[in-house]
């Protein structure tokens, strides 16, 4: 069996935590795509346990020369795998895309909680957008729709295709949406129609936030778990009047993005200490106070087995200095 | 006697003249501590909610002071009414109204300096009846304001010097008001992580059009009448050429600057900008994302250069 070398990406978003595994040659080798469900660490573990059971189904050996985390969670979980890049997501999904799509101008990014839009001129990130204090028009608000109107998230995008006349429904707010959806299905609006016009809405709440004097060029790739939604896709492709690119591995954009910068990073090609076996390793985060000034910062004190290896969250130097004991 | 002064909004536009003034009229001068998060809380305490936050926070710097005014025998809180000033130039409505307000709110002495050039109440008018009110002639009085004035000049002209001495090859442009830019809480962490990512901040408050009249703010908008906001359009005109990209911090819901930088963002197109609203809510992950792509872009867009070349 031959050593290859491989570098993970680890994207820890609000809802979901995406993991790639890369080869030298940005292929990939392992993925996995799981539910965050409010705890980072437990998600990251549970990602490392499957690249490592993966592996060992196709008997590659793998070892790591670049560890790269973003996302939300992206400094709690560098932390702890000892990374040797942390970078923001849109840097991540810019350089993940354009490993795909070279010739692509336009990111559209719809995740969990938030969304993006990217805009690339020859290959370099020149500007970009995200959604400010509203989560409408995200995930999570296609997500609490579908509950209201009794069918899973997974339905929506092939239901949403069905519709012949997409009800009207208000794109500005979430709240806003809703009345209008209850309306609607009370005056009789069928659910296909209903549910197609929750995902134009989307989208038109997304172009209204984030698109505001911004030329969306060709070629236009839209990514981030809502990609996976047909129904928003069409959407999309309907009010731009453009072809609008879903790659399947649209959800892992953020995940390939990081990986391939630790590849970039790590220059010197020096090998990682990186083990797989991280299910028995115990993490433990503490939330303590700092009382150096009156600002009182919260700071996040971070232990492996018990020892302390990282605090982080204080707006100056003082919150390093508080006490060490568990 | 002894004068307390909150170190917010109006204060950092004319952080000279009033300390001087009041020093060289043999008065004490103190001012509020930093913004904390105690000042904060009691800023808000002491706001109806669709106040911007800058104003919130100065709420949070009275009350500061009239908790300390006790035990450190502060006799006046001083708090300046500015309206209008010469040839039309006014300020947001936040700023006509802080003195009326604190003095209903609080159960302190304030003393204010009434500018409004609208009703012929010059600075220097407004400056003789402080000083008279606070019991010292009429001559004392205008030579300390005098005095007080060319010292905020020389003092504003070592600040332009000294910024424009500093320009390096890593430079961003930072549109803020001084109070916020200055800010402990609100323009702080922004400052300091560019400092950090080996950035120069250039401030676009400090400029050459503060010592002439500089009209050149007449590029971007012929018809604005915010003084401060005037101000920060002339030093985008003077650095613009000069920095990597532009930042522009606002409170919210602040009413000028939510005019005034959307028009700009518009106008000035050959620069990567960066439009960030701070507001209270505590979650910095947010501004780091923000703060930290937006460095990317430009270090990248070097990094595209040096390959050109």
């Amino acid at each position: 069996m031959n050593h290859i070398k491989g570098y993970i990406g680890i994207d820890i978003g609000s809802i979901s935590t995406k993991g790639v595994i890369m080869d030298e040659e940005n292929h990939m080798i392992a993925s996995e795509y799981i539910w965050t469900e409010g705890d980072p660490i437990k998600a990251t573990k549970n990602i490392i346990e499957t690249f490592k059971k993966t592996l060992e189904e196709k008997e590659i050996k793998v070892d790591i020369y670049g560890i790269g985390t973003t996302g939300s969670a992206r400094n709690l979980i560098g932390t702890i795998l000892n990374a040797n890049v942390i970078k923001n997501e849109i840097t991540a999904h810019a350089i993940g895309t354009l490993n795909t799509f070279p010739d692509a101008r336009t990111i559209l990014e719809i995740g969990g909680q938030d969304s993006k839009l990217i805009i690339i001129r020859n290959g370099i990130v020149v500007d970009y957008a995200m959604n400010t204090l509203c989560s409408a028009g995200t995930g999570s608000f296609l997500s609490s729709q579908a509950k209201r109107l009794g069918v899973t998230i997974e339905e929506i995008g092939d239901i949403a295709l069905t519709s012949r006349n997409p009800s009207k429904i208000a794109a500005r707010c979430t709240v806003f949406a809703e009345s209008d959806l209850v309306h609607k299905a009370q005056i009789g609006h069928s659910k296909e129609d209903l549910i197609a016009g929750i995902c134009n809405s989307v989208v038109k709440n997304y172009l209204n936030n984030l698109a505001k004097g911004k030329v969306l060029e060709d070629k236009i790739v839209f990514q981030g778990g809502v990609s996976k939604n047909k129904g928003v896709v069409k959407a999309f492709e309907d009010i731009l009047n453009k072809k609008v690119h879903v790659d399947k591995n649209s959800h892992l954009m953020g995940a390939i993005g990081i990986a391939i910068i630790s590849k970039n990073v790590n220059k010197n090609g020096n090998k990682l200490e990186f083990d797989f076996n991280l299910q028995n390793v115990e993490f433990k985060t503490i939330g303590t106070e700092c009382n150096g000034c009156s600002n009182t910062c919260e700071i996040v004190k971070v232990y492996k087995d018990n020892e302390l290896i990282e605090k982080m969250g204080g707006r100056c130097e003082k919150g390093n200095q508080i006490s060490n004991i568990v | 006697m002894k004068i307390g002064i909150p170190k917010a909004m109006i204060t950092y536009e004319y952080p000279v003249l009033y300390h001087k003034f009041f020093e060289l009229l043999g008065v004490q001068v103190v001012y509020s501590d930093e913004t904390n998060s105690n000042i904060l809380n009691d800023g808000i305490i002491y706001s109806i909610d669709e106040t911007c936050l800058a104003n919130k926070i100065y709420m949070g710097h009275v009350a500061n002071l009239v908790k300390r005014s006790d035990k450190e025998n502060i006799d006046y809180i001083f708090i300046p009414r500015v309206a209008f000033f010469d040839k039309k130039e006014t300020v947001c409505v936040k700023f006509y109204a802080l003195y009326d307000i604190c003095k209903n709110i609080f159960d302190a002495h304030f003393i204010t300096v009434n500018i409004d050039y609208s009703c012929h109440e010059t600075e220097f008018k407004a400056f003789v009846n402080l000083g008279i009110k606070l019991g010292f002639s009429f001559s004392k009085t205008i030579l300390a304001y005098k005095k007080a004035k060319k010292l905020q000049q020389e003092y504003d002209k070592a600040n332009y010097e000294k910024q424009i001495k500093a320009l390096s090859n890593k430079n961003i442009l930072l549109v803020a008001h001084p109070y916020i830019e200055h800010d402990q809480y609100m323009g702080y962490p922004v400052v300091k992580f560019l400092k950090d990512n080996q950035f120069n901040v250039i401030y676009s408050d400090i400029n050459n059009g503060m010592q002439t009249n500089n009209e050149s703010y007449k590029e971007l908008s012929k018809y604005l009448y915010w003084k401060y906001n005037k101000n920060l359009l002339n030093g985008i005109i003077e650095y613009s050429e000069k920095v990597d990209g532009i930042i522009f911090i606002s409170t919210f819901p602040c009413g000028p600057d939510a005019m005034v930088n959307d028009l700009v963002i518009r106008k000035v197109k050959d620069k990567p900008i960066l439009n960030l609203v701070v507001d209270e809510q505590d979650g910095s992950a947010g501004l780091y994302t923000r703060l930290e792509s937006f460095i990317d872009i430009l270090e990248q867009n070097k990094e595209e250069m040096g390959e050109r070349i």
